[in-house]
């Protein structure tokens, strides 16, 4: 059942607007592959070329070697879960999950074990002769799981699913998701513009931008080893401090930037300083003290604001013109005497998690 | 703020009346206007020509009036399943059209209410008759000899009512078909279902509603079709608001005439509330009544 999917230079244009640049992606057997970007990067162009509802415009898609460019939607046997479930409202539930059965042929009574199983799997057997309509949302969303998943598809796609649903609903799903996931071990490709979602169930996450991967990696490692300044940005929160030059000595980077010399690193071996770069700092690494800290890095400056939000304060502190946001441990700020608004303080922060970052355009 | 909420209720209460006043008025001049008439239409029915039910017992006597009832019933019938057919040919059309090509189509079916049932019933005969344009055409290019009789029988009546209810039938149908949600069709494909089974497990049953409201819709409008079978069935297919019209101004048999208008309200009235009862589609067409 599990089959591995590859893709060669797959692209998108409608015109001339570029949805998806011809892209290279290969997708392991059963893992948990999360597709995250803004609206607009080409995500959801990605997932419906790999359903067969978008016909690429250059490159081509491989199951397992075998070349499915070119193979309808139908005859592709993927599961799909649709934003909004696009569950047949004529049909009960039963009936709704029976429907790729029935389109493979199979008669009601034949299918009706698989379709019980995959009812029973969803714990949707209460619920198989209601109608759509007289469900809950996260009940739907089930009905639309079981359904994509009765015929055991090769590979489950999933556009946006818990987009439609509450706060509280959605992490319970994202977890019953990651559970199921490890249960059927079918290959999930799995598309959301929502970080968290991504970070909490994915074995690899590809960001997306403009219709380009950025970077695909594991969660903590997208999280701690971005490569470029939009990653580090999207994924989490980065402190942006532009460079206006570098010197390097044997990998270990000297960056000049409006706070100083910064001493910091490539995010991996092997790659330049980039001509645009700058300095990518996660807030929670920095630390604050009010006397000069002993990190490789210091900048002195004065707290603008301080919010607490429980676990943690978070700062906004004002070092030679730059703001830089600041995350400390609730416990630490309680232990750290003077620290308002308004009080001067010391940065310090290290070399190593202080990244060199191509820049296009930093989001924040 | 207890100060204020007696005004404010006061004053929800005058638009209340004044809304109130803007239905009644109508419904008044509806009253008076209408359901008298037809009051008054019910109650000739077993007056004239003399109080009893001997006009409805004509209805189960009378050769005549069978074959004008069966008449009436058959021509409705078609020309309901060609214009349903039609219909929904064009509104399948029209729903996957480009949205400014879809609004020019649209724009010729609605155009067609401009012209009266009058002129297009002699247009219908123009093109229709023995040297008509079909026919001049057929016989130009040698496709046939003899001239077809496509007008002055029941083929005649039957286009000419179709042309005129397609527009009735394909906006409640597309309307209908605009609602349904696309994506459950790629969910369809998706799933394994190829498109010639995505359209009849998924878009048609989705469509019946609409589909419903225009069956009926065209069939109580052809019950009582008068001006276009009047003049294309050239007195051979007389349907029953004709033979009405006949004992109203010719042979004077009100009783006879009003006991059949009465028939047809009543099915008409029947058929509304047995199709919108299992259809749950009656709504705006349930009080249309027939005519033309």
């Amino acid at each position: 059942m599990k089959k591995s999917l590859t893709f060669n230079g797959v692209g998108k244009t409608y015109g001339r607007t570029v949805a998806l640049r011809p892209t290279d992606l290969e997708i392991k057997a059963g893992e948990f592959l999360t597709l995250l970007g803004p609206s607009g990067s080409g995500k959801t162009t990605l997932l419906m070329a790999l359903a067969g509802f978008v016909q690429p415009s250059s490159g081509s898609i491989l199951l397992d070697g075998q070349d499915i460019t070119n193979i309808p939607p139908e005859a592709r046997n993927f599961g799909v879960v649709f934003q909004g479930y696009a569950l047949f409202p004529h049909l009960t539930v039963w009936e709704n999950v029976y429907f790729p059965l029935r389109a493979r042929n199979l008669g009601r009574a034949k299918a009706r074990e698989a379709v019980d199983d995959a009812l029973a799997l969803m714990e949707l057997k209460p619920y198989a002769d209601r109608m759509p309509a007289a469900l809950s949302g996260g009940q739907q969303q089930r009905v639309a799981l079981a359904r994509a998943l009765v015929f055991k598809p090769e590979l489950l796609l999933l556009d946006e699913p818990l987009s439609a649903l509450d706060k509280s609903l959605r992490k319970t799903l994202q977890t019953e998701l990651k559970e199921l996931h490890r249960k059927v071990g079918t290959t999930f490709v799995y598309v959301t513009h929502d970080q968290e979602e991504a970070l909490s169930m994915s074995d690899r996450i590809a960001i997306l931008r403009a219709g380009e991967i950025q970077q695909i990696a594991s969660a903590d490692a997208l999280y701690w080893r971005p490569e470029t300044a939009f990653v580090a940005g999207f994924l989490g929160r980065s402190n942006f401090v532009p460079m206006s030059g570098a010197t390097v000595d044997a990998g270990a980077v000297t960056a000049l930037t409006v706070l100083g010399p910064i001493k910091a690193q490539l995010p991996r071996d092997g790659v330049d300083v980039p001509r645009d770069a700058c300095i990518a700092v996660r807030p929670e690494r920095i630390a604050v003290s009010r006397q000069e800290p002993a990190h490789q890095n210091r900048v002195q400056g004065r707290v603008v604001s301080l919010t607490f939000f429980g676990t943690h304060v978070e700062l906004d502190v004002e070092a030679r013109g730059t703001l830089l946001n600041v995350h400390v441990p609730a416990v630490q700020a309680a232990q750290e005497p003077g620290l308002a608004e308004g009080a001067e303080v010391w940065l310090g922060w290290d070399a190593d998690v202080s990244l060199v970052l191509p820049q296009e355009t930093a989001a924040a | 703020m207890t100060a204020v909420a007696p005004k404010t209720a006061s004053g929800a209460g005058r638009t209340d009346r004044f809304y109130l006043l803007m239905i009644v008025l109508p419904c008044a001049f509806l009253a008076l206007l209408y359901f008298l008439p037809v009051l008054n239409v019910l109650v000739l029915s077993v007056t004239e020509p003399q109080p009893g039910i001997q006009n409805y017992q004509m209805l189960a006597e009378s050769g005549a009036l069978h074959r004008i009832l069966l008449n009436t019933l058959r021509v409705s019938l078609s020309t309901t399943a060609l214009t349903l057919l039609l219909g929904y040919m064009f509104s399948l059309g029209i729903n996957s059209m480009a949205p400014r090509t879809r609004t020019v189509a649209l724009f010729v079916v609605l155009a067609s209410f401009w012209i009266s049932a009058l002129i297009r019933a002699y247009a219908w005969v123009a093109i229709l008759q023995p040297n008509g344009l079909i026919n001049q055409l057929l016989m130009g290019i040698g496709l046939i000899d003899t001239p077809l009789i496509l007008v002055r029988n029941e083929l005649g009546v039957i286009i000419g009512m179709v042309h005129y209810m397609l527009p009735y039938a394909i906006l409640p149908i597309y309307a209908n078909m605009a609602g349904i949600d696309r994506s459950l069709l790629r969910a369809s494909r998706a799933l394994g279902a190829n498109r010639w089974r995505t359209f009849w497990w998924v878009f048609f049953p989705q469509s019946l509603p609409g589909l419903a409201g225009s069956g009926i819709l065209v069939m109580i409008f052809s019950l009582g079709f008068y001006i276009t079978p009047a003049i294309l069935g050239g007195g051979r297919v007389v349907m029953i608001a004709e033979y009405i019209s006949i004992q109203i101004s010719e042979t004077l048999r009100w009783g006879v005439a009003t006991m059949l208008a009465t028939v047809l309200v009543m099915v008409v009235v029947a058929l509304t509330i047995w199709m919108s009862r299992y259809l749950k589609v009656g709504g705006g067409l349930a009080s249309k009544g027939g005519k033309s």
